[in-house]
């Protein structure tokens, strides 16, 4: 069990690139944490300076309040998953479990003990003898994570571990280690890039972007009350709509753009005078555009004329892609599969008030 | 009908295509093929048949020997210490090579300064002629050369170490270590640079040191490079001639005289060509022998 403290942490590589630029995030004991951003955003460097193998720059890194940067990864009681498993191809899964232990001179049968208990909870029992390429893909990351277990570590992490799964194994995958992190109850921190992975499985979410943190928060709030225009474009599938548009005043502010011209929610009304005759990028989901001539109780904007160009059936619900009055970008607009609509076809559709985000063209925040 | 003619039309091409590979296919080969046969396959023949004969360069009729030269062979006390040196030899060379080569590429896989150069410096005595890096060694090793100025600095007597039927062996075998190390260094070069470093990295963080990584990972990753190089060093062992050749010419009293050079002896020395051919044979013999056992108990890749 650990807390993880990152202060103003670091990586400069010797060409001056710099890949971290000062992250600030702290991890409480127990929590499971998930870095997620784009290829090349630093979440595996950082989770790779917070193990040790990557040397840190400038900044601090504290577990349990002790300073880390210079002790050696072996000394810092974590363990770690890797993407490709990293299992030794000569060993045996049993030898592959005990390496570590066996490195520590552990007794022989603690050893046995561990490891037979950490195969049984992963379900490897009747493969220990096996060699790693005797195994599938999803046995051999159970294996890696066999490994990990058995060390009895104070940090778990998690290095993409399964990416290199197919998308139903990773599904299972995915609970499998949500539920063991439920059971060992230790502090798990876990690098995807996949923002649906990061949704399911993180207590909190940590999302980084260049080298930069953009938002630290729970899955809900991020979804909810994006920070940004990075986050909220980030975070859900099919991702967030925007529309470029203007701020105007008549009996209170309005946003117009493309034929378009919605009455700002009252809690923005005060915040977006400041925005008066400017312009600003509005988003909103495609969870929330309805069909008028359907739904009744919310309160929609203002008639929204729209043609379907392609229709994306995924058997509950269906992703209908649309143009709005000539512009290039496709937008979306989530519809119940019972509702299905045909490219083509011309709906007039409202989107929910309460649901909509802006953004400061410039610094791309959100106005809230 | 239209589409069945198409079809028809598509099969003939394919096949045409297909011989027409082959074709080219046997062309490319035929002469390779041929140069081999000419300069390997059919000497090997030759020297097999040969071997029954005892065969003479100048007579008009050779006299048939059977089973006689290898009779011969079993009792001649010259080829048995040829035999014991060559084994000995091998002995010396092959681990010691293997782990120096094995050595030396674990050390030039790390980041370390001046890399390119050690690499450059271990590897230039696989590119020269084993002739002259044999002859830069007679001088060093004689009785006023560099090693023995060397040794003399610490106290030791010289030795003259090619002529001295205890060193004369021994040698030669260092020079051969120093020779192929640096040529086997580069096979294991490659072999390690398709180790993943991910098994490193996970070895580090269950506490492995670098020895331990060493001997847990990269001696068990590099297994099949390993089984490559002392399959090839053996047989070089085994056939070790041009070093003793310039070295030393067998002597002092048959003390480097080994199997290979003992074939060159008899064919080429005292002309027995006949004798020579079948102690050639015995000694390819001795070579499959050795390989056959090596690859059946310690094979490439058991995992």
């Amino acid at each position: 069990m650990a807390t993880i403290e990152i202060k103003n942490l670091q990586k400069t590589y010797p060409n001056n690139h710099y890949a971290i630029k000062g992250i600030d995030v702290s991890i409480q004991e127990g929590e499971f944490v998930v870095l997620v951003g784009p290829s090349g955003c630093g979440k595996s460097t950082l989770l790779r300076m917070i193990a040790g193998l990557e040397d840190i720059s400038g900044g601090d890194l504290f577990f349990n309040e002790k300073l880390m940067n210079s002790v050696h990864p072996k000394d810092r009681n974590i363990a770690m998953v890797f993407q490709n498993y990293a299992l030794y191809p000569h060993m045996t899964v049993y030898d592959n479990m005990a390496f570590g232990l066996k490195l520590k001179k552990m007794l022989k049968a603690e050893i046995y003990q561990r490891v037979t208990d950490a195969a049984e909870t992963l379900g490897l029992t009747e493969y220990l003898d096996r060699l790693p390429k005797e195994m599938s893909g999803g046995q051999r990351q159970r294996v890696a994570i066999g490994r990990a277990i058995v060390r009895k570590p104070d940090v778990f992490l998690f290095d993409e571990p399964l990416s290199n799964l197919d998308a139903k194994l990773r599904v299972q995958m995915r609970t499998e280690i949500k539920t063991l992190h439920r059971k060992l109850k230790n502090t798990m921190v876990y690098v995807t890039h996949d923002q649906i992975e990061a949704m399911a499985m993180g207590d909190k979410i940590v999302i980084l972007k260049d080298g930069v943190v953009h938002q630290t928060d729970s899955p809900i709030n991020l979804f909810r009350h994006p920070k940004n225009k990075f986050v909220a474009g980030f975070i859900g599938s099919p991702a967030m709509n925007f529309v470029s548009g203007e701020i105007v005043k008549e009996e209170g502010l309005y946003f117009v753009a493309q034929g378009m011209k919605f009455s700002i929610p009252p809690p923005l009304q005060v915040s977006m005078e400041r925005y008066l005759g400017k312009r600003v990028d509005m988003g909103f989901r495609p969870e929330y555009v309805y069909d008028k001539g359907l739904e009744k109780e919310r309160r929609l904007s203002t008639d929204v004329e729209i043609e379907i160009l392609v229709v994306e059936n995924v058997g509950s619900e269906s992703y209908n892609h649309f143009r709005l009055n000539g512009m290039d970008t496709i937008y979306s607009y989530r519809s119940s599969s019972s509702n299905a609509h045909i490219p083509g076809e011309k709906l007039t559709v409202g989107i929910d008030l309460e649901r909509l985000h802006f953004f400061d063209v410039e610094t791309e925040e959100s106005i809230l | 009908m239209v589409s069945g003619y198409g079809l028809k039309i598509k099969m003939k091409r394919n096949s045409s295509t297909k011989k027409e590979q082959q074709f080219w296919a046997f062309t490319f080969l035929f002469f390779p093929l041929m140069l081999l046969a000419i300069f390997v396959f059919i000497p090997i023949l030759f020297s097999l048949g040969i071997s029954f004969f005892n065969w003479e360069l100048m007579a008009s009729q050779q006299n048939f020997l059977g089973v006689n030269n290898y009779i011969e062979i079993f009792g001649d006390k010259i080829f048995y210490k040829a035999m014991l040196n060559t084994v000995l030899y091998t002995i010396g060379v092959v681990p010691i090579q293997t782990m120096l080569a094995l050595f030396l590429a674990f050390v030039m896989n790390q980041k370390i300064r001046g890399r390119v150069f050690f690499r450059t410096a271990f590897y230039i005595p696989a590119v020269t002629s084993s002739v002259v890096t044999s002859i830069i060694f007679v001088a060093i090793y004689s009785k006023e050369g560099l090693l023995n100025s060397i040794l003399g600095n610490f106290g030791f007597a010289a030795n003259d170490w090619l002529t001295n039927p205890h060193t004369a062996l021994i040698s030669i075998m260092m020079l051969n270590i120093w020779t192929t190390s640096g040529y086997f260094m580069v096979s294991f070069l490659a072999g390690l640079q398709n180790i993943p470093n991910s098994l490193y990295e996970a070895a580090k963080l269950e506490g492995a040191s670098r020895r331990q990584q060493f001997w847990h990972i990269t001696v068990p990753m590099v297994r099949p490079v390993t089984y490559f190089v002392v399959v090839m060093s053996l047989i070089g062992c085994f056939q070790v001639f041009d070093q003793v050749f310039v070295m030393s010419d067998g002597g002092p009293n048959n003390a480097t005289t080994t199997m290979a050079y003992y074939v060159y002896q008899n064919a080429f020395r005292y002309f027995r060509l006949g004798y020579g051919a079948a102690t050639a044979i015995v000694l390819a013999g001795i070579i499959m022998i050795v390989t056959v056992i090596q690859k059946k108990y310690f094979p490439p890749n058991p995992y």
